[in-house]
């Protein structure tokens, strides 16, 4: 029930998903935020922990490539955990788009919220079994509207 | 294993040509400009009734992307709704995440979606289910869920794993909403339909219980008790790799539900011996396993989590020691995030077994020296909770010298919680009463700003109870601090040293630091009182700090004109050079040679005169007034070292009513002169009006206001002994309305009158206001 969004950035600021859980916040306060975070990533070096404190969240981030995957908790979090499911999750989307990057992002927003639908329900880790994960998602892939 | 079936995509030519533009755009202002047409054009085609449904899942995609890049899309909800109930599953899905992306549960438009929803969540279709439960738990309310609570718990019990787990996240969903049962939810029991999906055959949906009972057992673990046999048997059973292999991960038998269960147990542990001994096995087999296999973050991660619950459960001895192990591994691994979760681990395991600290100081120092923030905070507050009497001066020193790092810099929260940390410290484990004096001076310095004013009025109150030894030791610290601009020793350079890197002087004159000459109010206030009650101190210090009474009115007076005080600290000021002047009175026996005040001194006294503030006024005007009474008299107002005076229950009841003036006021009254008339707030406080009288007046009871204004409470108090707020104990209050009342007569007397005398204390003090005046005073002081 901690996770508070999950958001996809990349290095020029350009918010290319985002979910949030639980937070209502309206649309300015989110893109503020994301700029927020985003700048703060972008100034740490590979030397520092993957985890810092922003406001009342804690974030932990990963990089792949040009993308920042960014993952608000609350305080009392496995950080080691999250930083797993990030990971979880890239290879989830490697696995269906083959070789996943930026591009294939953008081209299909809502089948990489779908997949994290099947992964992430309000905040919680709901399964990371990739053949339950993709199953439903191939299913759309196949029919055409 | 999955085929990659990558389906050929539907040529949506409009969205690739965005996606495209927003890809190669170089500026947020282009970017804005592309999203604002596109925002236009989606309007348009939106609210067209011959909208091209077979465009719809585009469109929506479309829509969340404007929303994604800041624009508002309110103009899509009213299509994204009408698009939900389309037959086409791509639009459906499409349509629903638009909504979930742009609305909330509290949105007054969910309602209009229900109807969809409700038979969305009948369909034949397992993923049209799966979708509306996704819906369902982020857009049903309070007030909608009783509409789809059956239907939900139907799709419990349905074929598929992928609706199932969703729909128990649906049901955690609606406990959320209404955790105590009092509301929509009064009566329904959602528990033992989590204890059913525990014992489903599908590991997944047995997870997603796993979050419910989280969320329902953090509130009120012990019906949860019983589940215990359960989980241990689950987790052994996860261990052991009898889970399908579709749910390892890197080689771990399904690591998200080991941490899932183990943090369930802990919550369930905590506190009973009972439940913890029964899943100490569980938990150190789980333990043992995932340090034993291999070095991949994920088996640390377990191992954290292990270690978490060894650490919150009641306490067991073996499994405290095998935790210890495993966290000596974390802190001393290369990488700084097994260091960061180390250290928070080995913070968790001091505080219920302070000895396995000591093994690790080596390691935990280092990580001291890292130049990652984030792991230096964490260590610091690991130092922290090893603190005791005979290391927090280290502990202390090495806080404040992060409190004043440029790392501490713009962070507020940070600086208050570390600061908060010092201030807490210093109180619990003092070594002496000057460290601690030196201490808070010094956190007074870096981190003024965000503490609390009322902790100056404790040090003062604490410097006031100790002995003249301390007291001098205090005005020394406090005149190092006025010549050097800081409390750190190195104060002239490290000013200097600031001023050269331009951020990092800003960060800390952000900071409110004083290497740019800026000295807090909360610390400025302490200088003022403290030397004013004992800066006659300073004439006995060995040199350089060795001073007149006169200089130190002046140090003050120029350190307090550079900070561009508040009217409060200014009003401090007023008070401690006119202690000091009175003083310097008293023990030459009159004025000296230089007058009674310097130069500065009298300038800002003549300048308060005429302030605007009635506060300052009021004191520039007393201390006019006191310091042309003979020595005698005002050794006798203004006692050196009096603030801790007591008094007899007798003298208060005397300080409160003034009954020591009664005979004089009596003789002026029978000479002719009119009794005072109190204003009517004072009537009503002293039972001659009541409250209703004061209603009609317009008017309320200052009785009432307990809280000491601002400006140090009933005007004057501040001369007769310093800081005086509203938590003071009452010896020292009453010493004050004593004091009070003898200034405030002496000054109605000297002053023949002209000061009005203020409320609450001048029922017999002094004359009328503006009548001609006998004064009763005049045989007294000759």
């Amino acid at each position: 029930m901690t996770i508070k969004f999950l958001l996809l950035v990349n290095k020029q600021g350009q918010t290319r998903l985002a979910k949030y859980f639980t937070e209502l916040l309206s649309t300015d306060e989110k893109r503020a935020l994301e700029g927020e975070i985003v700048r703060k990533c972008l100034a740490r070096t590979d030397k520092q922990c993957s985890f810092f404190e922003h406001r009342s969240y804690k974030i932990i981030y990963r990089r792949y490539a040009s993308l920042f995957f960014m993952v608000g908790v609350d305080d009392d979090e496995n950080e080691l955990a999250v930083l797993e499911l990030i990971h979880c999750f890239v290879e989830v989307l490697d696995k269906h788009f083959g070789q996943v990057c930026e591009l294939d992002i953008m081209n299909d927003p809502d089948v990489v919220h779908y997949i994290m639908d099947e992964m992430l329900l309000n905040g919680c880790i709901v399964d990371t079994n990739k053949i339950n994960i993709l199953e439903p998602v191939q299913l759309l892939e196949n029919v055409q509207s | 294993m999955l085929q990659q079936l990558k389906a050929p995509k539907l040529p949506f030519r409009e969205l690739d040509l965005l996606v495209k533009a927003i890809g190669e755009c170089r500026s947020k202002q282009e970017e804005d400009r592309i999203i604002a047409a596109e925002v236009d054009t989606l309007k348009q085609r939106l609210s067209d009734p011959r909208l091209d449904k077979t465009r719809g899942r585009e469109y929506m995609v479309r829509v969340i992307y404007c929303e994604m890049l800041g624009h508002d899309a309110s103009f899509a909800y009213i299509p994204a709704l009408q698009l939900a109930s389309d037959p086409s599953l791509l639009t459906k899905k499409a349509a629903y995440l638009a909504l979930t992306q742009l609305l909330d549960y509290k949105h007054e438009l969910v309602l209009l979606l229900v109807n969809t929803l409700l038979s969305d969540l009948k369909s034949d279709n397992f993923v049209v289910v799966a979708s509306a439960l996704v819906v369902t738990s982020k857009l049903i309310g309070p007030d909608l869920v009783n509409a789809v609570l059956p239907l939900v718990i139907e799709r419990l019990s349905h074929p598929r794993e992928s609706v199932r787990k969703k729909a128990v996240m649906a049901l955690l969903h609606f406990h959320q909403m209404d955790p105590d049962r009092s509301g929509p939810l009064a009566g329904v029991e959602l528990e033992r339909h989590f204890r059913t999906t525990l014992c489903d055959k599908e590991p997944s949906v047995m997870a997603a219980t796993l979050n419910a009972l989280a969320s329902l057992a953090a509130t009120n673990p012990a019906p949860f008790r019983q589940l215990i046999p359960s989980l241990t048997s689950i987790l052994k059973q996860v261990v052991e790799h009898r889970l399908p292999k579709a749910y390892d991960y890197h080689r771990f038998p399904a690591p998200f539900i080991q941490i899932k269960l183990l943090k369930l147990l802990r919550l369930l542990g905590a506190g009973d011996k009972a439940a913890s001994d029964n899943m100490s096995a569980v938990v150190a087999a789980t333990l043992r396993r995932a340090a034993a296999g291999g070095s991949h973050t994920i088996g640390h991660a377990i191992v954290y989590e292990a270690v978490r619950t060894v650490t919150d459960i009641y306490p067991n001895p073996q499994l405290l020691a095998a935790a210890a192990e495993a966290v000596a591994g974390l802190i001393k691994s290369s990488s700084h995030n097994l260091k960061y979760c180390g250290l928070t681990a080995l913070a968790a395991i001091t505080r219920v077994s302070p000895k396995y600290a000591q093994e690790h100081q080596v390691a935990v120092i280092d990580c001291l020296e890292d130049p990652d923030e984030t792991l230096k905070l964490k260590t610091l507050e690991l130092l922290v909770t090893m603190t005791k009497a005979n290391n927090v001066t280290v502990v202390v020193e090495r806080l404040m010298a992060f409190l004043r790092s440029t790392a501490c810099g713009g962070d507020e929260l940070l600086r208050r919680h570390i600061a908060g940390q010092v201030v807490s410290l210093a109180e619990k484990y003092a070594p002496d009463t000057a460290w601690f004096v030196r201490v808070m001076a010094e956190v007074f310095e870096v981190g003024g700003d965000v503490l609390q004013p009322q902790l100056a009025h404790n040090l003062c109150r604490l410097i006031a109870e100790q002995d003249s030894e301390l007291h001098a030791t205090a005005v020394r610290l406090f005149m190092q601090i006025l010549d050097n601009g800081t409390t750190s020793s190195g104060g002239a350079a490290a000013a200097a040293a600031a001023g050269l890197g331009g951020g990092a002087a800003a960060a800390a004159a952000a900071a409110g630091s004083s290497s740019s000459g800026l000295l807090p109010e909360i610390l400025l206030c302490c200088i003022c009182w403290v030397l004013g009650e004992y800066g006659s101190l300073a004439a006995q210090l060995p040199p350089p700090h060795k001073a007149s009474i006169g200089q130190v009115a002046d140090k003050l007076c120029a350190a307090v004109a550079s900070a561009q005080p508040s009217p409060a600290t200014r009003a401090h000021l007023l008070t401690a050079i006119t202690k000091l002047a009175a003083r310097q009175l008293v023990s030459q026996g009159g004025p000296g040679p230089a007058g009674v005040l310097r130069p500065e001194a009298q300038d800002l006294l003549s300048k308060a005169g005429s302030s605007s503030l009635v506060e300052l006024q009021q004191r520039a005007r007393e201390a006019a007034a006191l310091l042309k009474l003979p020595p005698t008299v005002l050794s006798a107002v203004l006692p050196f070292d009096g603030s801790c005076e007591e008094l007899e229950p007798a003298e208060l009841e005397e300080a409160r009513s003034l009954s020591f003036l009664d005979s004089y006021v009596n003789q002026a009254i029978a000479a002719g002169a009119q009794p005072y008339n109190p204003p009517p707030e004072l009537c009503h406080e002293l039972g001659i009006l009541d409250a209703e009288d004061l209603d009609s007046l317009g008017l309320q009871s200052p009785g009432a206001a307990a809280a000491v204004p601002a400006l140090g409470g009933l005007g004057g108090m501040g001369l007769g002994l310093g800081l005086m707020p509203a938590a003071a104990g009452a010896p020292a209050a009453a010493a004050a309305a004593l004091g009070q009342q003898r200034q405030q007569s002496a000054a109605a007397a000297a002053a023949g009158g002209g000061v009005r005398p203020a409320a609450g204390t001048a029922l017999k003090g002094g004359p009328a206001k503006g009548s001609s005046i006998v004064d009763p005073f005049k045989d007294l002081l000759g």
